[in-house]
């Protein structure tokens, strides 16, 4: 019997374990965010992206950090979506 | 007689002028004011992007002079508009045109805009969060 539960548990660790790690973290370098509503727009543009799980920009270091589920989404994606909004975003830190 | 009338509405006339001449820059300098910061959160509330907004944020080192540039304009708008009449002596020309309605509601709009342009610093953080739904 506590074979088999052990069993049932490996199972299940190995089936739930691809919803576990795939979120990752970036770093985007925003120069042209200078105003005080620049974040705001930024953090709002990327965030629309599917699969972009949260976004912090701020204006004294021009960056934007972002977390993300990289098999919905990619870092490509996510600075297109901040280029169209007219802010430039490259990708300055990969993290995990 | 006909000439001193004639005088009193050039001069009305030139006045008038002037005033709307100072309001239409009052809010052309108010625009410009809020070009680099106000301007592109709106049209990204309303579903307007595009990389040239960008370039609208690159204005932001002139903010300083158009508020400045502004704020002498409407000073001299609101004294040209309210100045307190003259008291007119015999044969001298002094007659005050009434400012039209369309002058004094653009004074004061682009006074609102430009002092929302001045403290945007401490506004945006409360007003961005409500028109982005963030």
């Amino acid at each position: 019997m506590k074979k088999i539960l052990s069993a049932l548990m490996l199972v299940c660790t190995f089936v739930a374990s691809p919803t576990l790690a795939v979120e990752r973290t970036i770093n985007f370098a925003v120069p042209g965010m200078f105003c005080a509503s620049c974040p705001f727009i930024v953090e709002a543009a990327m965030g629309e992206v599917k699969g972009v799980i949260s976004v912090t920009a701020d204006t004294e270091t021009r960056t934007a950090l972002v977390v993300y589920d990289d098999e919905i989404t990619s870092t490509e994606n996510i600075a297109a979506a901040s280029e169209s909004a007219g802010y430039e975003a490259k990708l300055v830190k990969s993290g995990s | 007689m006909t000439e001193t009338t004639d005088l009193l509405e050039k001069q009305e006339l030139k006045v008038a002028r002037k005033t709307r001449m100072i309001a239409a820059g009052g809010i052309l300098g108010a625009i410009a004011a809020s070009t680099c910061c106000i301007v592109p959160l709106i049209l990204f509330s309303v579903g307007v992007s595009g990389a040239w907004i960008g370039n609208l944020t690159a204005l932001e080192p002139y903010k300083p002079i158009f508020i400045t540039i502004t704020f002498g304009l409407l000073a001299y708008g609101y004294w040209v508009v309210y100045r307190k009449p003259r008291v007119c002596v015999d044969g001298e020309v002094c007659a005050r045109p009434l400012p039209n309605r369309l002058v004094k509601i653009s004074l004061w709009s682009a006074t609102i805009l430009t002092f929302i342009a001045t403290f945007w610093t401490w506004i945006a953080p409360v007003v961005a969060p409500i028109l982005l739904g963030l």
